[in-house]
């Protein structure tokens, strides 16, 4: 329907807008760490797909670069919890429950992130919402508490498209055209990240973050350790621990 | 929807562009007249209206979002027109209203249109009674569905009637966990306070 299409277009605005490339985060109004207990972490899988970006402007997955960037990120991702002394927590998917449990939340997590990003990011403000960052997985949530112990989830997705030689060459044909007064000009690679912190004894999500352009090429082990730094940078880690403005700027590509 | 997400340049973000309407706030207890038709309803609480058309006789209202609440208003659509805007006429033409309609239609009629506007086959009919709308008497229906290539599970719950041979009619839909049961009351509360003409 078309409202899907809407929603669509802002999320493809996102990703080619490069006036704005770099992180804005969202934090909940007030929110801090609790300052008693730990901050424990399940990790949620990333939800990474890697492609080319063709000359008409269509993705072609690579299955390859795709398999390799989740296993970067996932390194990454431990590794940048382990410098913040944050224990992170595994749910047992073979547990049973726990595999459909984490698919139900992996896929309401997108639907309230896609709402974040369409409303908080793009523009198209609602009302209701005005000045407020208050969006939620629900109570429910504190079931993957439950299952893997821990207080907090942290959800992260990528889509990291890099230009083909066709598209670079599209590129060059329209810088070149400027030359003579026609000028079209086309985008390269797209990079856009968003990463969630999500509370789950009440299922809200209590920081959010949204990074365009790139922080190093994801399909190697120092880029993608690149971009789980400059996407986590804001984010709340310590006890007591509130939102903090980020200044890291990415590299436009 | 995936698909189209991956679809960028400016050629789709100008041929789409119309779409990308703004909000509308709908305050709490105030009057609201859906499309200027003899459909009005008041809301119990403060939603958003969105200023994107779904088709001549559509309106939709949201709290956090169309992703995660989804309050649509069909009005005084006539027979022979479709619920909402024509997806793909020539391939997979959407069903069309008929004034002779008797509930266990307008359930099939609507089940079609979003198989089709949403390519899916995960669509259920749940539950189908009898109710009264706008004082008229009416159907009520609950449905099931997943957009493809989206997980997530939406129920939905529509209330309607016909009236003086046209469809008027109220949707709720919301993903299962936590949204859908979170604010079913507040859209019964939307159409308790329907009136028509």
């Amino acid at each position: 329907m078309l409202k899907r299409l809407a929603l669509g277009v802002a999320a493809a605005a996102l990703v080619t807008s490069p006036a704005a490339a770099g992180p804005k985060d969202f934090t909940a109004q007030g929110y801090a760490l609790p300052a008693d207990k730990p901050v424990t972490i399940v990790l949620m899988r990333p939800d990474m797909e890697v492609g080319e970006l063709q000359a008409g402007g269509m993705v072609e997955p690579n299955a390859d670069w795709t398999k390799a960037a989740r296993e970067h990120l996932a390194k990454a991702m431990e590794s940048a919890h382990k410098s913040r002394n944050i224990e992170l927590k595994p749910i047992d998917e073979s547990q049973e429950g726990n595999a459909q449990l984490v698919a139900d939340y992996e896929a309401l997590h997108r639907a309230v992130a896609e709402a974040i990003v369409t409303y908080k990011y793009y523009g198209a403000k609602l009302p209701t919402k005005k000045d407020q960052f208050d969006w939620t997985l629900g109570p429910g949530a504190q079931k993957l508490g439950e299952a893997s112990g821990a207080n907090y989830a942290l959800f992260f997705y990528g889509r990291d498209n890099f230009a083909s030689a066709s598209r670079k060459a599209v590129q060059v044909a329209g810088m070149l055209g400027c030359l003579i007064g026609m000028c079209i000009i086309t985008s390269g690679g797209q990079h856009v990240y968003y990463a969630s912190l999500v509370e789950l004894s009440t299922g809200n999500v209590v920081w959010f973050n949204v990074l365009r352009g790139s922080k190093g090429d994801v399909r190697e082990a120092e880029g993608a350790q690149g971009m789980v730094d400059a996407i986590m940078a804001s984010m709340p880690s310590r006890p007591g621990e509130g939102g903090k403005a980020t200044t890291v700027a990415a590299k436009a590509r | 929807m995936r698909k189209f997400l991956m679809i960028a340049g400016g050629a789709a973000l100008l041929a789409a562009a119309p779409a990308m309407a703004g909000f509308k706030l709908m305050p709490a207890g105030q009057p609201q007249l859906i499309r200027k038709s003899a459909l009005t309803v008041t809301p119990g609480i403060a939603w958003n209206r969105l200023g994107a058309r779904l088709g001549r006789n559509a309106e939709a209202w949201t709290l956090d979002g169309n992703t995660l609440n989804d309050l649509i208003f069909y009005t005084a659509i006539p027979a022979g027109q479709t619920l909402f805007r024509e997806v793909d006429k020539k391939n997979k033409p959407l069903p069309k209203f008929d004034a002779k309609m008797l509930a266990p239609d307008v359930v099939a009629m609507f089940e079609s249109s979003y198989r089709i506007a949403n390519s899916t086959s995960l669509f259920s009919v749940d539950s189908v009674e009898p109710a009264t709308f706008a004082g008229k008497p009416g159907f009520r229906f609950t449905y099931s569905f997943t957009i493809q290539n989206e997980e997530v599970r939406r129920s939905g719950e529509a209330t309607g009637a016909i009236v003086n041979g046209q469809l008027y009619m109220i949707t709720f839909e919301a993903p299962k966990i936590h949204y859908y049961d979170r604010n079913i009351a507040d859209y019964r509360a939307v159409v308790a306070s329907a009136k028509v003409g």
